[in-house]
């Protein structure tokens, strides 16, 4: 197990990005220390072991060159597939770009903070970077799609998107294809600027024997509102980090999420809301459903600085448990540091109501239906809370089959 | 009113004369005073030595001073745990004497016989002891320094079959019920501090109720720093047999002192099939002074193992203490077993603390409650930390737990650690936690109707504590509200 | 007993009472009407002394003293009661524990001896008799659970516990049915004396026709525009607010 980390690292390669000298620094230095991947010792993975992950043997894939564009319709769509990216058409107000042609400047805001986070800034092979220009209202949705198919790969990727003031966007952050002994370690960056908007969908349904780590690092500046949506389904391993930095005053932050697991899968979702400026809220809301042996994981951090008074943040996460073998850890944590705040969270974890499932199944639905509807009817606040209609549409067909 | 009785226990630990006046001087921590009394104090260090001294001053037998020995040489492979939301000047081990008793080490056999010192000391702690007597033919057993010092009431207890004494004495007397159950419920490699204790304990309390026998008082004991230089590390055992009931009752004061002063205790639990153990603590040691100086380290190791169907209630109110680190925690083996925890926890100042429980479903049918309220003022730091663990073969367990935390003023923080794992899905497990500062409608409200704010905040405080008030033997509800108003003063400007 | 004095208040910034004369004697019963946001409510919440708001010029002197300068608990013990529009609650802290301290808080300002619990209880009897409220809500948490016209009414036995020299009541018939209105109303009549005076404020005139008012004062944009006897509230309700504007 010695220094597996540094020889996992090794074998992703160099990355293509030209970041910071001072941040590629620090994530050395950061491997080196660590040399070996986190244990369950450690706290942020207590419960997500990394033995197999340490294990892997993977080819990186690079994407290079220029995007090419795609004839935008509906969606404008960027896409990440079998080492080529392309992405679709010119649009007022909106900027697209390979990552590697982001100067280091432009990357200055980054920081690297966990081996996830180091692994991407030393070896990430590409990314998109987006501008969404001062008071531009960008009507077609942004879809980010990674499809990504085969055995053995390491899909490293950085993204950085950048909604400036009074701009809006809706993004779709899309993980499909179907892998074997692979590795994606997928960084996305929101810069959100003043009164700016940003609605994103994230949908993660890479099938077959892959293990994924998906950072997003969202930075609001003040009456920004950022949501995003989170729901995974039929992955192996999904490891989400969201941190979120509430920098300006009376930022509004909305994290739902829905994650589905059967099997043997693991989902394990780690949120972090940082509220640094008064008047902010964050409203957090997550739902399990676990069946077979999966195991779930909910970890949500809310911490409210010294100077930011009048902070309202509400955090609930419910899990449903449909089989005996099936297994729930959360961990909602408050870390308080102004007084003049409202924070509460809720966190429960239990069976389908035995009474509504009898109910259903007296008037003739069978309880495998029923279920199907109970299920339904739990995650509803979040699948509500979706705008995209292709991932609603998919995700309510991969529940009723 | 059901008549109030209480055999209480006072374990103390001595100081100077200067540091008496100096004490009387400062008003802030009402129970800052020294007990003049000279004592027996062991040099300052750890070795296997000084182990072997207190074991002999103690006349332990060989089994007890292994088992010491033995906790000794795990403590040493141990690391001083890092991980809880407190901040502090670690301890120097070798700096600190572990044990230390008064001279006077004679066992009374009726409060007349008492050092006037010892009374005077408690008084100071507010247990008028005339009073007592009046009610009820209280016995008070009045522990100093680790020794036992009055038993009147002892006989009686012993008809029942009720052993209440100190832990020393139940070594000597009981030894075959201590070598039973003693590290049974915390083992010695559990944690650091729990190590600590186990191979450096001075004295404590040992209590055993027989089978189906129902205590018919309130059992106590109150717990003393009062040597300088001294840690504190007692060990309290109490096993209830069968279908038995007993309630415990634990105070803790200690001096005002520019340093440090290091509590290690253990308290093991054992309730087996049928049996009740509630277990009351009002803890007000020392917080140290409004600049942070001085203070209790209050770093505690408190289990209780249920059997079937039996039932442990843990109960505390925590005003004292510089840093606090402590769990009460419940092991819910047998089916149907239920573990309670209540607590208020109050800072200010300067004062940390990281506590809450742990409830560790094992048994089918188990049900666990947690009721957890946090007040933080001044430049304090509280946290809750639990665990609910839901283990794969407790069919159908319950847990409900309501964590609030009360934040007054801008400089103190509130934080909630709750950990929650299931793996059973026949499990119901609700969690529920709240951060808000103290209502100013309320304090308005309050002060519209011609009460002050101190006072409306003392009772603002107090209602919203009342859940966890309710839960102590009327007495200590009394004395813990006191406290928290004291804990509380000037704490909104 | 009340002189309020070209009265200007600010609430972040924003100037709400612009200037407000009011002279209230004992024995007395006044109305203050007025549209919504007009000041109603500030008034009654800086007679009470609430932080939020600034007074920036003006005065009030009550009973010979500087209001202004008394803490809101002082204001309290000096006899100035507010009935609120609404009553907080306050958890675990039950109506005769909350009421006992305030009454003995009280009587230590006035010189008084402490109630002994048999003198409060035979008095809490009497008074909550008087506003028909269950014995049982004394024994509850200060409003928890009450109902919108329990909370209301529990505003008004307390006033009967405490008896002020000055009450206000703010918006009190918000939220009441008749039968609830008809006894507060009842309430504030039976503890009508010719020593303490009565602050009505209200939106809507109906509450009037139970607390007959000796004066209605019409209150918009930060003073009183318009006084007049009871018929005055009759004539708001036929003709509007508007009728005051224009």
């Amino acid at each position: 197990m010695s220094e597996n980390l540094v020889a996992f690292e090794h074998q992703l390669g160099k990355t293509s990005l030209s970041l910071p000298e001072l941040l590629t620094q620090e994530a050395k230095e950061g491997i080196a220390r660590q040399a070996s991947f986190p244990t369950t010792r450690d706290e942020p993975w207590k419960y997500t072991r990394l033995a197999r992950v340490a294990g892997l043997s993977v080819t990186p894939i690079a994407f290079n060159g220029a995007p090419t564009l795609l004839n935008g319709m509906e969606t404008i769509d960027v896409i990440f597939e079998k080492g080529t990216w392309s992405c679709s058409t010119d649009v007022e107000g909106l900027t697209l770009q390979s990552a590697n042609a982001i100067s280091p400047e432009a990357w200055q805001a980054c920081t690297t903070k966990g081996h996830v986070q180091h692994l991407n800034t030393l070896t990430a092979q590409g990314g998109v970077g987006i501008t969404v220009a001062a008071g531009m209202s960008i009507q077609q949705p942004i879809r980010i799609i990674h499809r990504c198919s085969g055995e053995r790969f390491a899909l490293v990727l950085h993204h950085q998107i950048k909604v400036e003031d009074r701009a809006q966007v809706r993004i779709e952050l899309i993980f499909e294809g179907e892998a074997d002994q692979a590795y994606s370690n997928v960084l996305t960056d929101f810069f959100v600027g003043k009164e700016a908007q940003v609605h994103v969908d994230k949908w993660q349904n890479t099938q077959g024997n892959h293990y994924g780590f998906y950072n997003e690092r969202i930075y609001q500046d003040r009456h920004s509102t950022f949501r995003m949506q989170t729901l995974t389904t039929n992955t192996h391993f999904t490891r989400n980090d969201v941190e979120v930095f509430s920098q300006g005053e009376a930022a509004h932050t909305q994290l739902y999420g829905a994650f589905f697991g059967r099997g043997q899968q693991l989902i394990d979702n780690h949120t972090y809301v940082h509220h640094m400026a008064p008047h902010g809220t964050s409203d957090e809301n997550y739902k399990g459903v676990l069946w077979d042996k999966a195991t779930g994981v909910f970890n949500g951090k809310v911490k409210v600085y010294q100077d930011a008074q009048k902070i309202n943040a509400y955090q609930s996460n419910k899990n449903l448990l449909l089989s005996s073998a099936a297994s729930m850890n959360a961990k909602p944590e408050l870390e308080i540091y102004a007084d003049d705040v409202k924070c509460s969270h809720g966190s429960t974890t239990g069976q389908l109501d035995a009474q509504a499932l009898f109910y259903l199944q007296a008037r003739g639905i069978s309880k495998a239906k029923a279920t199907e509807m109970l299920v339904g009817a739990f995650c509803a606040e979040v699948f509500e809370a979706v705008q995209s209609e292709y991932i609603q549409t998919a995700i309510a067909e991969q529940l009723t089959s | 009113m059901r008549l109030r009785r209480i055999f209480f226990r006072i374990v103390m630990a001595g100081y100077t004369e200067n540091e008496l006046a100096e004490d009387l001087n400062q008003q802030e921590y009402r129970y800052g005073f020294v007990t003049d009394i000279a004592s027996d104090v062991a040099p300052a260090g750890l070795d296997e030595q000084v182990i072997r001294w207190i074991s002999e001053k103690k006349k332990e037998p060989q089994w007890l001073l292994e088992f010491r020995l033995k906790a000794f040489e795990v403590w040493k492979s141990m690391e001083e745990p890092a991980w809880a939301h407190v901040a502090y000047q670690k301890p120097d081990f070798q700096a600190i004497s572990y044990y230390a008793a008064p001279k006077q080490s004679k066992k009374y056999e009726s409060w007349d016989d008492v050092d006037p010192e010892m009374k005077e000391t408690m008084s100071k702690l507010g247990i008028s002891l005339e009073e007592q007597q009046r009610l009820t033919g209280v016995a008070v057993d009045f522990v100093m320094d680790s020794v036992s010092v009055g038993t009147s009431f002892k006989a009686k207890l012993a008809e029942l079959g009720i052993v209440f004494c100190s832990f020393s004495e139940a070594v000597q007397e009981h030894p075959d019920l201590v070598k039973k159950y003693l590290g049974t419920v915390v083992p010695m490699t559990d944690n650091f501090y729990a190590a600590l204790n186990s191979a450096v304990f001075s004295d404590g309390s040992f209590c055993y109720i027989p089978k189906g026998v129902r205590c018919p008082m309130e059992l106590s004991t109150y717990f003393r720093i009062n040597a300088g230089g001294t840690g504190q590390f007692e060990r309290t055992l109490v096993v209830a047999d069968e279908s038995s009931y007993v309630s415990y009752l634990e105070g803790c004061t200690a001096p005002q002192r520019d340093e440090n002063q290091l509590h290690a205790a253990v308290v093991e639990l054992v309730a087996l099939d049928q049996a009740e153990i509630k277990y009351s603590t009002v803890q007000n040691w020392y917080p140290g002074d409004k600049e942070g100086k001085g203070g209790v380290f209050n770093f505690v190791t408190k289990r209780g193992m249920c059997e079937t169907q039996a039932k442990i209630s843990w109960t505390q109110v925590e005003t004292g203490s510089a840093v606090t680190w402590k769990y009460p925690s419940c092991v819910l083996k047998g089916d149907g077993s239920i573990g309670e925890f209540y607590s208020v926890a109050v800072t200010n100042n300067f004062q940390q603390a990281d506590t809450g429980t742990k409830m560790i479903h094992l048994g089918k049918n188990t049900k666990s409650t947690i009721i957890s309220k946090g007040i933080s003022a001044g430049k304090s730091q509280n946290s809750y930390r639990g665990l609910v663990q839901i283990h794969a073969q407790a069919e159908n367990a319950r847990n409900f737990s309501q964590c609030d935390s009360l934040l007054m003023g801008s400089e103190c923080g509130a934080h909630t650690f709750p950990y929650i794992e299931c793996k059973n899905a026949g499990a119901q497990i609700e969690h529920e936690a709240t951060t808000s500062k103290i209502g100013e409608d309320q304090l308005f409200y309050c002060q519209q109707r011609g009460i002050s704010e101190e006072k409306a905040i003392s009772l603002i405080v107090n209602g919203y504590c009342k859940e966890v008030l309710n839960q102590l033997p009327m007495e200590f509800a009394v004395e813990a509200q006191k406290l928290l108003s004291i804990s509380l003063e000037g704490s909104v400007g | 007993m009340l002189e309020i004095k070209a009265l200007h208040a600010s609430i972040n910034g924003n100037e709400i009472l612009k200037g407000l004369n009011l002279t209230v004697k004992p024995g007395e019963v006044h109305a203050i009407m007025g549209p919504n946001g007009a000041g109603k409510s500030t008034l009654a919440s800086v007679l009470a002394g609430k932080e939020d708001y600034e007074v920036t010029s003006g005065e009030i002197v009550f009973d010979g003293k500087d209001l202004l300068e008394l803490s809101v608990e002082e204001r309290a013990r000096e006899g100035v009661f507010l009935a609120f529009q609404y009553p907080v609650e306050i958890p675990g802290v039950s109506n005769v524990n909350f009421l006992k301290t305030a009454m003995n808080e009280i009587r230590e300002h006035r010189g008084l001896p402490a109630l002994s619990a048999k003198e409060f209880l035979s008095l809490v009897k009497e008074k909550s008799a008087l506003v028909e409220l269950d014995a049982t809500l004394a024994s509850r948490a200060v409003n928890e659970g009450f109902s919108g016209g329990e909370k209301k009414r529990n505003e008004i036995f307390q006033m009967a516990m405490l008896e002020p020299k000055l009450a206000v009541l703010d918006e009190t018939d918000s939220g009441l049915d008749i039968d609830a209105l008809r006894i507060v109303a009842q309430g504030v009549n039976t503890l009508k004396t010719s020593d303490n005076a009565t602050l009505v404020i209200t939106h809507y005139q109906r509450l009037l026709d139970y607390i007959v008012p000796d004066y209605v004062h019409v209150l918009f944009d930060g003073k009183i525009v318009k006084t007049g006897g009871k018929e005055l509230a009759l004539e708001l309700e036929e003709k509007g607010y508007d009728w005051i504007k224009s």
